[in-house]
């Protein structure tokens, strides 16, 4: 196949998308924050895993994890990390439709169905954990 | 008589090599779309004023343009929405411009060649055997997607093309589904190639603002993501059953 | 099956997806237990106390648990985090960025694996 012919380069003007792309609309901007919502998610898996190594420390050098979890600087953080982790969850979810098509024989569930069920499911399964964390 | 005041952004390589920009005002009237705005000046105030139209009725696909900051088709976007504001025209985003308001599309259409946009059958039935037949069901898995007017409104909305022009991009993407989903269609093998390269779906953020601007109301960002499931979900497959179906 | 892709990207689109599939429905609940919850006064300390956590970890389902709960959203973020830099316009550092977000995911992995099973 011929590919198709552009003018010479030297004829051309191309644009160049600024740095900052991501103010000029209200779309993109939740676009962003949507895509860093990862690094907080990260970074609790990341607080979960130096737990974990704490853990293997001994008793005495855990409890100096779990007390450094209870200042104030990290109490703070944390309500960042559970805001964003809760903007992660909504945007997940919202957006499980449009990727997900669910078919039962050949019909095709609507989507806002999908999206009830995938409400439903969070709030139970957070019930459950809820339940076995704090209770078990 | 009331007045509207146009500013278009205008290119002309033998003159300077930046772009720059120029007002105009003209009469308003209610019924206008900015492609009747440029189509006055271009006809009464301005003769270089260069654009790009035909059929002035959001079929054809060549008129899209930036209209204060937003891609849009101009045939279908009215003065009055912004009137008595004013009105910035410029040329689609991230596209090369040519001149004025016109962009160079050929790497759309090399891309839109690439995805082999037609029925793509392994054997060809013999005529006297009729039609393909498919069901309203079947057509529904793909319709919407088959709405596309080639207006690479999409393409200017996607910063993920505006950052890297080697990206396959939305619409090129949502045909290449529309063909895949199509139950009378035998060339997914070949369109996978293309798809499932590095610069096919795998580039695409997600960002989701190709399926807010279509004029046409075609879904490209499903399409990729969906694309996305299917051959990942295929990859793995392939892993755990090397020697296939 | 015939092998259609070519590339790696499935691998690291299929790890994202999980790791944002398994943040979206657990993480909230984790956070909240972990972090806000003893002072707001919803979770009573003894939750994460030493004796509960390190008698919970002696069963290996859960051992695979946590090891997911932090493996797979480390690759979540290593995927978007480096898809983040590009549409930044890092383009020119493409490989660097993208072995940089998932070595440090495979490294996190490794040492969760090492802690948790031997």
């Amino acid at each position: 196949m011929n590919p198709q012919k552009s003018p010479p380069e030297d004829l051309l003007y191309r644009p160049h998308m600024s740095f900052w792309w991501w103010l000029q609309k209200r779309n993109y901007f939740l676009f962003m924050v949507r895509e860093l919502s990862a690094v907080f998610v990260g970074l609790f898996a990341l607080i979960s895993l130096v737990g974990v190594y704490r853990l293997s420390q001994g008793e005495d050098t855990y409890q100096l994890y779990l007390n450094a979890l209870q200042t104030p600087s990290a109490q703070v953080l944390f309500v960042v990390i559970l805001l964003f982790s809760l903007y992660h969850t909504l945007t997940w979810i919202h957006l499980t439709p449009m990727i997900m098509v669910v078919r039962i024989g050949s019909k095709t569930v609507p989507p806002i169905l999908v999206l009830i069920a995938s409400y439903l499911a969070w709030i139970v399964i957070s019930l459950i954990l809820f339940y076995l964390l704090l209770v078990n | 008589m009331s007045t509207i005041k146009i500013t278009v952004t205008r290119y002309n390589p033998e003159t300077s090599s930046e772009p720059f920009t120029q007002s105009y005002t003209i009469p308003y009237k209610e019924d206008m779309v900015v492609l009747d705005a440029l189509n006055y000046i271009k006809n009464h105030v301005d003769g270089t004023l260069t654009h790009r139209w035909s059929c002035r009725m959001g079929v054809c696909g060549s008129c899209g343009m930036m209209v204060n900051g937003d891609a849009k088709l101009t045939c279908a976007t009215f003065l009055r929405d912004y009137y008595p504001g004013e009105v910035q025209v410029d040329p689609l985003a991230h596209f090369p411009v040519i001149r004025d308001l016109v962009i160079d599309m050929s790497d759309f259409m090399d891309k839109l060649l690439e995805i082999k946009p037609w029925i793509i059958r392994s054997e060809e039935k013999p005529l006297e055997e009729g039609e393909y037949l498919q069901s309203p069901d079947e057509l529904n898995l793909y319709k919407q997607f088959s709405m596309c007017i080639n207006c690479m409104i999409c393409y200017s909305a996607c910063p993920v093309y505006g950052h890297d022009q080697s990206f396959l991009g939305p619409a090129a993407i949502a045909l290449a589904h529309r063909y895949n989903m199509d139950s009378r269609d035998e060339g997914q093998d070949q369109r996978a190639e293309i798809i499932g390269s590095h610069e096919g779906i795998w580039e695409c953020t997600f960002v989701g603002e190709c399926t807010r601007v279509c004029p046409e109301h075609v879904d490209p960002a499903a399409a990729i993501q969906r694309s996305k499931v299917q051959l990942t979900k295929e990859y793995f497959l392939s892993w755990m059953w090397p020697w296939g179906n | 099956m015939a092998v259609r892709v070519k590339t790696t990207d499935p691998i690291w689109w299929g790890l994202f997806s999980a790791g944002g599939t398994l943040a979206a429905f657990l993480l909230p609940v984790h956070v909240i237990v972990t972090g806000v919850g003893i002072a707001f006064g919803w979770v009573s300390p003894q939750v994460l106390a030493y004796q509960r956590i390190t008698a919970l970890l002696e069963n290996p389902l859960l051992q695979i648990y946590l090891f997911l709960l932090i493996s797979l959203p480390l690759f979540h973020w290593a995927h978007r985090f480096r898809f983040v830099l590009m549409d930044l316009g890092l383009r020119s550092l493409k490989t660097p960025v993208a072995v940089l977000c998932y070595g440090v995911a495979m490294v996190g992995t490794l040492l969760a694996a090492l802690l948790l099973f031997f």
